[in-house]
């Protein structure tokens, strides 16, 4: 190319990228100025399927927002983690960059260290005391720790209680985890539990975790009923322990940032709706948990039911030396609700 | 003047090379102590999958600066190289404010906010319980070194004669 | 979708043309973006960097780049030719033979192309030159060849493609290229062969003791022994760890050392392949940890027993390693905030319709995103390529009902001959600087070589078992998933159905 016409060309090129960088600057002085047109759109992000019941809540919480407001604020859902893992949602809430996530409790202990509390083994006497407690004072309250990191709760949903499951030998007593490699999420609190019980705690990541139990790299893995089913671990494990050791509630999470720029009127449906698909989850929820162990029967699983009285003395040693005193005291004060 | 800059970016290159080697090296025992752990001691270490993610992280922007600096980024030179010498120098001193943007805006400014966010969040990491924030510096570190990186490169095209180098 | 899509394409391309760091077009291409969505950009971009390469998956990479260093300077390429001539050298040809099948055997050892480029091609291409066999020719058949280590695995780009695609098993990918890999070889050897009797490149003269035909014989009654014995199931495809299988090792290594002295000298080289997919397979440890021991490994062979690195030059190796290692990453953490900004801005389910709308038929829908893919591959690189379009494309896929891994193989078969053409092409520019030839001269050469790939393209495209079949035979994959994934019957909506981590 001669000279005057690579510089024309090359002049054009850079001067497009400039106008193109301009026309950013100005398109987002005009979301500023409130340049939304009609419909109001809150984003939400989360690593589930959408088969989960988690998700359908969710499609019903979008649906009764749209009813709740006149179609003038919607929700849109990105599903299966394409946002990001639960960790970087929460951040993209902190700064403001996405509008709402789900998160496991467990998840939520490294931005607030309380949250640990919820992934503690045995802290729950059963179903109705777990609802009781998170629906109750001490849910509500840790609902609202988050407000000072940009991170405020909208409600809880069932996360189920989660059980140990086995390749070969069945767990009826805390002797039988002798020695097995039970696959855990990667959490302290789940490790430490795991390795108080007796067996050899050792995470792996959920997508690789069926042909990690197909090729004997774990002897087991622990999860709640519906997920052992529906990702076919049932196929693999023949095993199934009602231990029930943990119940970990999975919340719905808005960002301040997001919250606080919403009319009042807003604020109440998005409050409203999340309430409403939580008690519309927890339905779903115990119908899915009876289904999938039906299934999990059916494909020739053997359900054992224990005692976990036996399980839970294996772990009072570990509850008793918890270093955080806010913990502490709050599994105190849900032992006492009744 | 000159001479001692030249020596300390010298230093800095050397200081910055020796970083990555070690921490290459420490990727491998780390994961192999990982495997190790697992089958001989019959338990996993607890943090050797998160300090190995920490340690990759932090090879990767540092590493990335040192790219710079060796010219070793992918670009595409097939539409650039159509061009006459002269306006193929006006179109690498482009590049490298380009660049100069890119490293000033989303390393050290959005980095150092990353971190100091993280900081105030009081944000944590699961196994190793260290603060997320200090796996963030590599960010704003990274940024400042490719800062440096870039001005040297610029000051090279600036004083190389049309149609010599690149 | 609209302006923020228009932004985000137009500063790409722009910065792009304008010879600026891939990485950096990519991520100022998604700073600009996220700016015109209304949102903060600089935090984002920045965590995104940060977190996109937070990964153990993606240590592999590293890993397999070491020890590809190291077995590259250790000795361990020129074993595996030796082996190769005594295999395939006779033949009319023969050398081309030898350089297809040393290249296939060093990818499956290696992550990466460009490491069986500079070193399989850096000791054939000038020994096939001295034998008379045409320049252009050798480094057409070297620069093609080194592609197929991207599919036979361990493969660094099958990972940068798991973490692109969400939660596909890396295992899954490696145990799927496997079969792809070897039809691109044989087509290849194929077309070299064809060239080779018109030329007439003559064989080599090796020797021929008289009882290697009995050997030979012996060989090939064991091989069909164990395929008997499999097809009766006493033994299935993931026996690596079983206790028959360890004895089968046993007597195949046997066997063959005692038969071929090339085989006893190369014995520790193919033992890595072994350990490595044997490991992943036996679930001994993850794809990370085999690359890992892949590095110990082939440190204790290069240094340790063959010493051909010295200690002191490992540093060198280390940093080498940390830099091309920082160059992938920095590609991935950026390219993994823009699959955010597109995702945000609906842009993966806009071309989904658009594609969708084109035409009824898988056929014809995987063929346009096969040529997409061509062009995308003459012009950019395979990391990049990978992390841009498979957000884009997987969604159409699933929708067709293919399966993910199946795609991953497609696209990875596909950007392979872009690593081969002009005017951006990896592989071609490292097979030229070792050839000591222009791109200009070798293209007319290679374009036979393109249509053995091409062919063997449209076969892993429309048979979906040449990737599926092996990952289920050794349990990387169910069986009811992948039968619910053949495209070519259409019907089933929700055929992914992969569940994310609880
Ligand atoms: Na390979
Ligand atoms: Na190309």
């Amino acid at each position: 190319m001669n000279k005057a016409t690579s510089m024309f060309v090359g002049g054009i090129l850079v001067g497009a990228m400039l106008a193109t960088a301009g026309f950013s600057v100005y398109l987002r002085g005009q979301q500023a100025r409130g340049g939304r047109q009609g419909q109001m759109v809150l984003k939400l992000g989360h690593g589930l399927d959408t088969g989960h019941p988690v998700h359908k809540a969710m499609e019903f919480m979008k649906q009764r927002i749209e009813e709740l407001s006149g179609g003038s604020v919607t929700v849109d859902i990105y599903p299966s983690s394409v946002l990001g893992s639960e960790t970087q949602c929460i951040e993209q809430l902190q700064n403001g960059a996405l509008a709402m996530t789900k998160t496991s409790a467990a998840a939520m202990e490294n931005f607030i260290p309380a949250m640990s509390v919820y992934g503690l083994p045995y802290v729950f006497r059963d179903s109705e005391h777990y609802w009781s407690v998170l629906n109750g004072e001490i849910g509500r309250g840790m609902l609202q720790q988050g407000e000072s990191k940009f991170l405020r709760g909208l409600c809880y949903y069932d996360g189920g209680s989660r059980n140990f499951y086995t390749k070969e030998k069945p767990i009826r007593t805390p002797e039988d985890l002798k020695g097995l490699k039970i696959r855990v999420m990667n959490s302290k609190t789940a490790m430490d539990m795991v390795k108080a019980m007796g067996g050899a705690p050792t995470p792996i990541a959920w997508g690789e975790l069926y042909s990690a139990l197909a090729q004997g790299t774990v002897d087991g893995a622990e999860n709640n009923p519906p997920s052992f089913t529906s990702n076919k671990h049932y196929e693999v494990c023949k095993h199934f322990t009602l231990d029930g050791h943990t119940r970990i509630p999975d919340m719905l999470l808005i960002s301040s940032k997001v919250w606080e720029k919403l009319d009042p009127q807003v604020q109440a449906w998005v409050q409203q709706a999340a309430d409403e698909s939580s008690e519309f989850q927890r339905e779903l929820w115990k119908k899915e948990t009876v289904v999938a162990l039906e299934k999990a029967k059916e494909e020739g699983v053997e359900v054992y039911e224990v005692d976990t009285a036996a399980f839970a003395a294996r772990v009072a040693p570990m509850l008793a030396e918890i270093p955080n005193p806010e913990v502490r005291a709050l599994l105190k004060q849900i032992s006492e609700v009744k | 003047m000159l001479e001692g800059l030249l020596k300390f970016k010298k230093w800095m290159t050397s200081a910055l090379n020796f970083v990555l080697i070690i921490v290459v090296a420490l990727l491998v025992v780390d994961v192999v102590w990982g495997v190790f752990s697992r089958h001989v001691l019959g338990e996993q270490t607890k943090w050797t999958e998160e300090l190995a993610r920490f340690l990759l992280v932090w090879v990767s922007l540092l590493g990335g600066a040192v790219a710079f600096g060796t010219k070793g980024h992918l670009g595409v030179d097939y539409f650039v190289g159509k061009f006459h010498p002269e306006t193929q120098r006006l179109m690498a001193i482009v590049s490298h404010l380009v660049v100069l943007f890119f490293a000033a805006a989303i390393f050290v400014y959005g980095g150092g906010r990353v971190v100091a966010d993280a900081l105030t969040m009081e944000q944590t990491t699961p196994a190793l319980g260290w603060k997320m924030g200090y796996v963030y510096l590599a960010l704003p570190i990274a940024g400042v070194f490719m800062i440096i990186y870039t001005i040297e490169n610029l000051v090279e095209t600036l004083v190389t004669p049309v149609g010599e180098g690149e | 979708m609209g302006t923020v899509a228009l932004v985000l394409v137009v500063v790409f391309v722009l910065l792009l043309v304008m010879n600026v760091p891939i990485a950096v077009s990519i991520a100022l291409a998604t700073f600009f973006a996220i700016l015109a969505d209304g949102s903060d950009p600089t935090v984002m971009v920045a965590a995104k960097m940060a977190n996109g390469v937070n990964s153990f998956a993606l240590l592999a990479i590293p890993f397999f780049i070491l020890s590809g260093h190291l077995m590259g300077k250790g000795g361990l390429a020129r074993r595996l030719i030796d082996f190769a001539a005594t295999l395939v050298g006779r033949l009319p040809g023969g050398l081309g033979y030898v350089n297809t099948l040393t290249c296939m055997l060093f990818g499956s050892i290696s992550g990466s192309a460009a490491a069986a480029v500079s070193s399989v091609g850096g000791f054939m291409i000038p020994e096939m030159n001295r034998k008379g066999y045409g320049r252009e020719f050798n480094v057409a058949v070297t620069t093609t060849a080194a592609t197929t280590g991207l599919l036979i695995p361990p493969s660094n780009i099958m990972i940068v493609y798991s973490v692109a695609a969400g939660s596909v098993s890396i295992a899954a990918m490696f145990m799927a290229g496997f079969l792809p890999g070897l039809i691109t070889g044989l087509f290849i050897m194929l077309v070299g062969g064809v060239i080779s009797i018109m030329k007439g490149y003559k064989g080599e003269a090796l020797e021929m003791p008289r009882w290697k035909p009995i050997a030979a014989t012996s060989v090939i009654a064991l091989m069909i022994i164990q395929i008997i014995l499999s097809q009766k199931g006493l033994m299935d495809l993931g026996f690596w760890m079983l206790p028959n299988g360890i004895i089968w090792f046993l007597i195949w290594s046997v066997v063959c050392c005692a038969c071929f002295k090339t085989f006893r000298r190369a014995y520790f080289t193919l033992l890595l392949i072994v350990i490595v997919i044997g490991g992943i397979l036996g679930g001994v440890f993850t794809a990370t940890e085999a690359a890992a021991i892949a590095v110990v490994y082939s440190y204790l062979l290069s240094v340790v027993i063959y010493r051909e690195i010295k200690l002191k030059e490992l540093p060198q190796i280390l940093l080498d390693t940390g830099i091309t290692t920082a160059v992938v990453m920095l590609l991935i953490g950026a390219s993994s905030g823009m699959s955010w900004i597109m995702t945000m801005a609906n842009i993966p389910q806009t071309v989904s319709a658009a594609l969708l709308g084109l035409s009824e038929n898988p056929i014809i829908i995987l063929l346009t995103i096969n040529l997409l893919l061509i062009v995308v591959g003459t012009f950019m690189d395979m990391t990049p390529a990978v992390l841009i379009f498979t957000p884009i494309f997987l969604p159409v896929v699933s929708q067709l009902g293919m399966h993910p891994v199946h795609f991953g193989i497609m696209m990875i078969a596909n950007l392979c001959i872009g690593l081969c053409t002009p005017p951006v092409g990896t592989c071609l520019f490292i097979g030229c600087g070792v050839g000591k030839t222009t791109i200009a001269k070798v293209t007319g050469t290679l374009l036979p070589f393109f249509g053995a790939m091409i062919a063997a393209l449209m076969v892993v495209t429309y048979i979906p078992a040449t990737s599926l079949w092996l990952p289920v035979k050794t349990k990387q994959l169910k069986a009811e998933d992948v039968q619910k994934c053949d495209f070519m019957n259409r019907n089933a909506d929700d055929p992914v159905g992969e569940a994310a981590a609880p």
